[in-house]
């Protein structure tokens, strides 16, 4: 007779019609990742809703979509973090970085459109890239999204790289330098994400956010 | 931290801290040992001498009316050096106040607040602007954390500390403030710092939020852009597009779908409104004491709803505008109705207990019910009547036959006559005998024909309505059948059933949501689980170093199936692994504190509960009309069956009598 899958937009803006702040994670699940990789990105998933779960403004103003790669596909669509279930993810297949970053950039436009329908404001969204290889499709179109992306702040893209993460090829994607994740330590990145997500959530939509330098010596990441 | 310096109060009493309560961006909130009322601010970085000077003089300031509404600096905290390094102020209590304009944590931390509530709170929230005004001082840094609400919708304001305090002639001020609350002149300037604060920035800062208390946490600027680009709230502040106003479509904006439109409110409240947004009045926005009276005057006039006790609405709304708005987008804005409320006549009671409320809003079951079952079940199919036991008459064409066939007879006995007398007197006209016979013999012939062509036109006439009586027959029987009405009847049976059994469903979905719980911490302790670590004989670090590459690592992983993939690896250590496998599983117990269902399921349940009712009372509803169509069509053919019936049956009772006849 109906499911709880198929409550309608207007159902969650009605109940919640606090301005959003989307945030797409792009997770690399190549068979690169798998093993201890892909386990803690796992761990760090999880901890990562734990932790926006503590702040009731991020819970109601954060939403957190995952795409994974290779294949592409959409692990979990827009939510809340109250409405967010980590995914376990697997690793398999190849890299197919430059599909995901189109993939992720068209779901935002999806979003944003939903939002303008029903009258909810939003904050410039995040795509936050974690890759441990280097794309094995064409992603010069995806480059060239992001920097278009950037030029008229409608996302801002972030890239980690893990491990073996081909840096060169990153920094020709992203805008923003990317950041070399120090070992594994995606317990730290999440932290700093979502401490990150709540400053943002806790401002006004269109504010200018400090964001805590994550390539601090006690940081997680490198340049 | 300088917890381990001494710490002097303004009674010139040791602080003792206990517990750490918060911790923010300024400083850090304590518990004070021995003072369970009051709790200690300590900054994290050594104050400057104005700000100093500030909680100084604010501790100074103090007033009872003061502390009523807020949780003012009552003493100051020293270190040794005298340096003001804190405060402590009254303990606070209470949730913030997005927990209680917003709907979705409405229904988990304010369960019991109706709309009543929330009308009380907006009228606390203004007379403790009023408070801080009428002693002079400012709010400046109005924003969703800095306002706590009371389960007795009482309002306390926290972070004093960064108002904007007059002391005398000498004012300190507000550094901070959040643009989404800020009033259009204050909207792009960089820093606050050395600005001066009025009254009537904080005047359009209160009428947010009393917007957003009375409109269920839809900010009075946040609407849909018909224009091009992106259109967030800040700017909208900046160009007063208030989207709810009358002249809001002018500003390209409109309220978000599924919101409560503005004429809903009293005309007074909706005035304020107005002024508080508009460019025209932005010099003389309404004032605390104005919104005090306003509101209070509207909490008086609410009235109840038929359907759900937690819903008021204010009384010019023709019906209940949230059961209209949850209905429209499927969303919970209040608690749902109890299904006793609904069920008994409560809700019957409710109806007719507000006059003005609109009774014909309210599902009433027992009401329904009693419609449905007066409906009148269609007439059984009555037994036909048999063509036999007809008493029908010969058809024409057989008729003339019958008449012809006498008249030929009579010819025939005369024809017959003649020719034997002919025979006996007129011996020697044997010739005429022989034609006579032979005329009579031409007239049987035709007339024999004639027979023939009848009967044959007959028996055939006779098997066509024979097969059509049958047929028509069949059709009455199944016109009569009360199929759909029955299947319907049950339908609505099986809703009632469903309708009374609500809370039964409930239970059954949190109980799902419960075993799910479980089953996710099992997979947790599952994967605690290393096979590494594991005591099994025979599998040595070799296999183990197999099985991981395989991906089993752990006793989650170890699984049949799983297992088959790994090459050489036999059945005898499948069957130990399994077995290892079962010993862990039977050793998990479930915590049932950490496996407590969230609320947000929780409430996802309410939420389904809640459409589930709405469903079975739609459905219920158009029960006794669809019955009623259902059986007056079941009449209907029925009729048109039965015409058609009686007609075959004695057409067919003819052409048998005719046959018989011929």
């Amino acid at each position: 007779m109906f499911e709880f899958d198929q409550i309608p937009f207007a159902a969650e803006f009605a109940e919640n019609p606090e301005p959003r702040c989307p945030c797409i994670l792009l997770l690399d699940t190549s068979y690169s990742m798998s093993g201890q990789p892909i386990e803690e990105l796992n761990r760090g998933l999880s901890s990562f809703k734990e932790e926006l779960m503590t702040d009731s403004m991020s819970v109601k103003r954060v939403e957190l979509a995952v795409v994974s790669f290779g294949p592409v596909q959409a692990t979990s669509d827009f939510g809340t973090p109250d409405d967010f279930y980590p995914p376990m993810l697997t690793a398999s297949g190849n890299t197919p970085m430059g599909a995901a970053i189109e993939k992720a950039v068209a779901m935002l436009e999806d979003r944003k459109n939903v939002y303008k329908q029903n009258g909810i404001s939003y904050y410039r969204p995040w795509i936050f890239l974690i890759t441990d290889g280097a794309p094995t499709d064409d992603w010069q179109r995806a480059a060239s999204l992001v920097r278009e992306g950037e030029a008229a702040k409608s996302f801002m893209f972030f890239a980690v790289g893990v491990e073996n993460a081909d840096m060169n090829v990153l920094n020709q994607i992203a805008t923003r330098a990317p950041l070399k994740l120090k070992g594994l330590r995606f317990a730290d990145l999440f932290s700093w994400l979502s401490n990150s997500l709540n400053s943002v959530s806790h401002s006004t939509p269109g504010d200018q956010i400090r964001l805590e330098n994550p390539a601090s010596p006690e940081g997680w990441a490198l340049i | 931290m300088k917890r381990a310096d001494r710490i002097v109060s303004g009674r010139g009493a040791d602080v003792i801290f206990g517990q750490e309560l918060g911790r923010g961006g300024e400083g850090s909130v304590f518990e004070v040992a021995g003072r369970p009322e009051v709790v200690a601010k300590i900054y994290h970085k050594p104050l400057p001498k104005e700000k100093q000077d500030k909680i100084e003089a604010m501790v100074r300031l103090k007033t009872e009316r003061l502390l009523r509404f807020t949780v003012w600096p009552v003493e100051v905290l020293r270190d040794s050096g005298r340096r003001v390094i804190g405060f402590l102020m009254p303990r606070l209590n209470g949730k913030e106040i997005h927990k209680l304009y917003g709907p979705k944590t409405r229904l988990t931390e304010f369960a019991q607040a109706g709309y009543p509530f929330l009308v009380h709170t907006a009228a606390n929230l203004a007379r403790a602007f009023a408070a801080v005004h009428e002693e002079g001082h400012v709010v400046g840094d109005i924003n969703h954390s800095n306002f706590y609400v009371t389960d007795q919708a009482t309002i306390l304001m926290l972070d004093c500390d960064s108002f904007q305090v007059q002391s005398g002639s000498k004012r300190f001020g507000c550094d901070v403030g959040i643009p989404m609350y800020m009033p259009p002149e204050l909207q792009g300037v960089t820093s606050f710092r050395g600005m001066v604060r009025t009254r009537n920035h904080d005047n359009f800062g209160l009428a947010v939020f009393i917007f957003m208390l009375l409109f269920m946490g839809r900010h009075p600027f946040a609407g849909k852009y018909s224009g091009q680009g992106e259109m967030p709230i800040e700017r909208a502040i900046r160009e007063f597009r208030f989207a709810y106003g009358p002249s809001s479509s002018g500003r390209q904006m409109q309220p978000p779908p599924g919101s409560l439109p503005l004429q809903l409110l009293p005309p007074t409240v909706q005035a304020l409104f107005l002024r508080a947004f508009a460019q025209e009045s932005m010099t003389r926005r309404p004032n605390a004491q104005e919104w005090v009276s306003a509101l209070q005057e509207m909490g008086g006039t609410l009235v109840p709803c038929a359907a759900n006790a937690w819903h008021h609405y204010p009384a010019h709304a023709a019906s209940c505008p949230w059961c209209a708005m949850e209905a429209a987008t499927g969303g919970l804005l209040f608690r749902p109705a109890d299904s006793a409320y609904r069920t008994s006549a409560g809700a019957a009671q409710a109806g007719a207990g507000s006059s003005s409320a609109d009774p014909g809003a309210g599902f009433h079951l027992p009401a329904v019910w009693g419609q449905i079952q007066r409906v009148p079940k269609p007439a059984g199919a009555r037994t036909l009547p048999e063509p036999s036991s007809l008493q029908p008459q010969f058809s024409a064409p057989v008729t003339a036959y019958l008449r012809r066939k006498r008249w030929r007879g009579a010819l025939s006995l005369l024809s017959l006559a003649s020719g034997a007398g002919v025979w006996i007197f007129l011996p020697g006209f044997w010739m005429l005998t022989v034609g006579v016979l032979a005329g009579f013999n031409l007239l049987l012939l035709a007339a024999g024909r004639g027979r023939r062509a009848l009967r044959e036109e007959r028996t055939e006439t006779c098997s066509r309505l024979r097969v059509r009586w049958n047929e028509v027959s069949r059709l009455y029987i199944e016109a009569s059948g009360h199929g759909a009405f029955s299947a319907k009847l049950q339908e609505l049976e099986q809703a009632r059933r469903d309708y009374l059994d609500l809370e039964g469903y409930k239970a059954g979905e949190l109980r799902r949501l419960e075993g799910r719980q479980r089953a996710v911490q099992l997979q947790v302790y599952l994967r605690r689980q290393r096979i590494e670590q594991a005591q099994l004989d025979g599998i040595g670090p070799g296999r183990r170093a197999t099985l991981a590459l395989f991906g089993i690592e752990t006793a989650l992983e170890v699984e049949t199936h799983r297992l088959a993939r790994v090459p050489g690896f036999g059945p005898a250590n499948t069957r130990m692994l399994l077995a290892w496998r079962d010993r862990i599983e039977r050793r998990f117990t479930f915590d049932p504190v950490l496996g407590r269902v969230p609320a947000a399921e929780v409430l996802a349940v309410e939420r389904a509960v809640e459409a589930r009712t709405r469903e079975l009372e739609r459905r219920l509803s158009a029960g006794p009309g669809e019955l009623m169509r259902i059986s007056s069509g079941i009449r209907a053919r029925q009729e048109a069956a039965l015409r058609e019936a009686g007609g075959t049956a004695q057409a067919l009772a003819q052409a048998e009598l005719d046959l018989k006849a011929l």
